[in-house]
């Protein structure tokens, strides 16, 4: 016979019982997991600048990526580029372009950079991209060691170089810093255009340095592919460093390797107008661009 | 002409046998939604997206091959052991070293269809966005897929006369120790100790030298690859395939199976 207790335990503590318990708990652990996600995001939010504090040295990325050091440089410049910006903001790219006169200079430094007003430099997002930082620390004193580590691990991933040079410039005014990863940049990518377009524009604003611009510019305008604006570009500077003739000579062996019927026609209009001995202001009115370099060789502050 | 046909019948015993098993899957569609991960991140590099899905993808397709060829392979001839069907099929007219390269190219090819099939995701994820396959990418897969034959051969031979937590162990640590290669390579020339260096020397000689099938930074990047670059390497994989596949050979031809 059975004690009340046994058929208590018989009615109430059943294996159906006890199933669905456990489907109780499971279930108000999951909801417990999922309702504390806001709180514990919340308590455990670093800033990034915090996060940044513990970069691992690049021979410990090495190890844990299994001595496949260009995954390990990917996956810690994607977490560089939320330590200096939240994202790149491109739909902002308009209200930047319509201020010339604020773009970057040693005196905005500090202040949201503007790019120049020019639809050929729109047309490329690889010659305006840099421009565009939504920033969301005001300084970044981890830049330059990330950056550093990142093109130990992949020497030839180009877009760390050219970011990291212009922010630390343009926006932490550390040119210093800026011109010694570019120019590893240079000497790490002899593949790619970039790093000499880019170096070519830090010395012509940070250095006046109008002969050593000139020549990383027509060095990058002879690469394949490469964005007619920097060919001009090339041209005009080695006008501006006094070397006219230079600049027509490079227009004219680029003329005669490229297969490109609208860049032939753009450097048949520009050796038109460089052999005749004027400047560019006075005849390509419709490019703004040239309307700066002007500014900028005739030494005009911006 | 008779052993061709024998290592055959148990190549393609073991191919499906290999094929039906749910690791392969299971490691397929991780490699699948890594690379799906990797599209996802490159838009937030800033650059070079193409660079970034080409990385984690080679990446990834190479380290889900050496996993299939590790979980599929210790336990291929552990578990014929195991379970004695080892017995009937040894006591046909089958020498035990046929057995064994039997086994080797079967599981092999199975592992090399998955790792084909992960490769034509990647490229097909790289056409859609617009990079392409290139044929230096298409190089960088190629040398990786020696890596996992190795990493199978050497799982092979380890299952051939350990249990699956050891033979894991050993093949893991091995791939760990190979993926180093080069940097024991410097230790040896920076050391200045002439014995540690003699044994370093023979550690860095026995060891796989996984390092050399790794181009997937020139293939990435565009940069130059010689011919030699990629026919070196690869001579040197079939190499020593053949040297543990010879191992393991003597290893299991003495090992009692009673």
């Amino acid at each position: 016979m059975s004690s009340a207790k046994e058929i208590w335990l018989e009615v109430f503590i059943n294996e159906k019982l006890i199933d669905r318990l456990i489907i109780g708990v499971g279930v108000l652990a999951i909801a417990g997991v999922i309702g504390l996600q806001g709180v514990l995001d919340r308590v455990t939010l670093r800033e990034p600048s915090l996060e940044m504090l513990y970069l691992p040295h690049k021979n410990v990325i090495h190890a844990f990526a299994l001595a496949d050091d260009a995954t390990g440089g990917d996956l810690l410049w994607l977490r560089g580029v939320f330590y200096i910006a939240s994202n790149s903001v491109e739909e902002k790219q308009e209200e930047y372009y319509s201020d010339l006169k604020t773009k970057a200079t040693p005196a905005n430094v500090g202040k949201s950079q503007k790019s120049f007003s020019s639809a050929d430099f729109r047309a490329d997002p690889r010659l305006t991209s840099i421009f565009f930082w939504n920033l969301n620390s005001q300084d970044a004193p981890q830049l330059l060691g990330l950056v550093e580590t990142v093109t130990d691990l992949d020497p030839t991933f180009v877009t760390p170089y050219i970011y990291a040079a212009t922010s630390l410039a343009m926006i932490y005014g550390r040119y210093d810093e800026a011109r010694a990863i570019i120019d590893k940049g240079v000497k790490n990518c002899p593949q790619a255009w970039e790093p000499l377009y880019h170096r070519g524009f830090l010395r012509l604003f940070y250095e006046n340095d109008k002969a050593g611009a000139a020549e990383d510019i027509r060095k990058a305008a002879l690469f394949p592919g490469v964005p007619t604006i920097v060919i001009q570009l090339a041209a005009a500077l080695e006008i501006g460093a006094g070397n006219r003739d230079v600049a027509i000579d490079f227009l004219r062996s680029l003329r005669e390797v490229t297969t490109d019927n609208v860049l032939k026609q753009k450097i048949d209009d520009m050796l038109n107008v460089y052999g005749k001995g004027l400047t560019i202001k006075r005849t390509v009115k419709t490019n703004q661009i040239n309307d700066v370099l002007n500014s900028i060789l005739a030494g005009d502050s911006l | 002409m008779e052993a061709i046909n024998r290592i055959n019948a148990v190549a393609v015993t073991t191919f499906r046998e290999t094929i039906r098993n749910k690791v392969l899957l299971h490691l397929f569609g991780f490699a699948a939604a890594m690379m799906a991960l990797g599209w996802v991140v490159s838009n937030w590099s800033l650059g070079e997206p193409g660079k970034i899905i080409s990385d984690i993808g080679l990446s990834v397709t190479t380290l889900a091959g050496v996993a299939i060829a590790l979980f599929s392979g210790i336990v291929l001839v552990w578990g014929e052991v195991e379970h004695r069907t080892i017995l009937p099929i040894l006591a046909k007219p089958l020498p035990r070293r046929e057995y064994v390269i039997g086994k080797f190219f079967g599981f092999a090819s199975a592992v090399s269809l998955v790792y084909a099939g992960m490769n034509l995701l990647l490229i097909l994820l790289l056409t859609v966005v617009g990079e392409g396959a290139s044929m230096k990418i298409l190089s960088a897969v190629y040398l990786s897929w020696w890596e996992v034959l190795i990493v199978t051969a050497l799982a092979l031979l380890f299952s051939s006369f350990s249990s699956p937590t050891l033979s894991a162990l050993f093949t893991i640590m091995l791939f760990i120790a190979g993926r180093f290669s080069n940097d024991i390579r410097l230790y040896v020339a920076d050391n200045p100790l002439a014995y540690s260096r003699w044994i370093l020397e023979s550690v860095y000689a026995i060891l796989p030298h996984f390092g050399a099938f790794n181009i997937r930074l020139e293939a990435v990047h565009n940069l130059p690859i010689s011919a030699e670059r990629i026919l070196v390497p690869s001579l040197y994989g079939a190499i020593y395939c053949i040297a543990i596949l010879t191992v393991a050979v003597l290893v299991f031809r003495k090992r009692d199976l009673a």
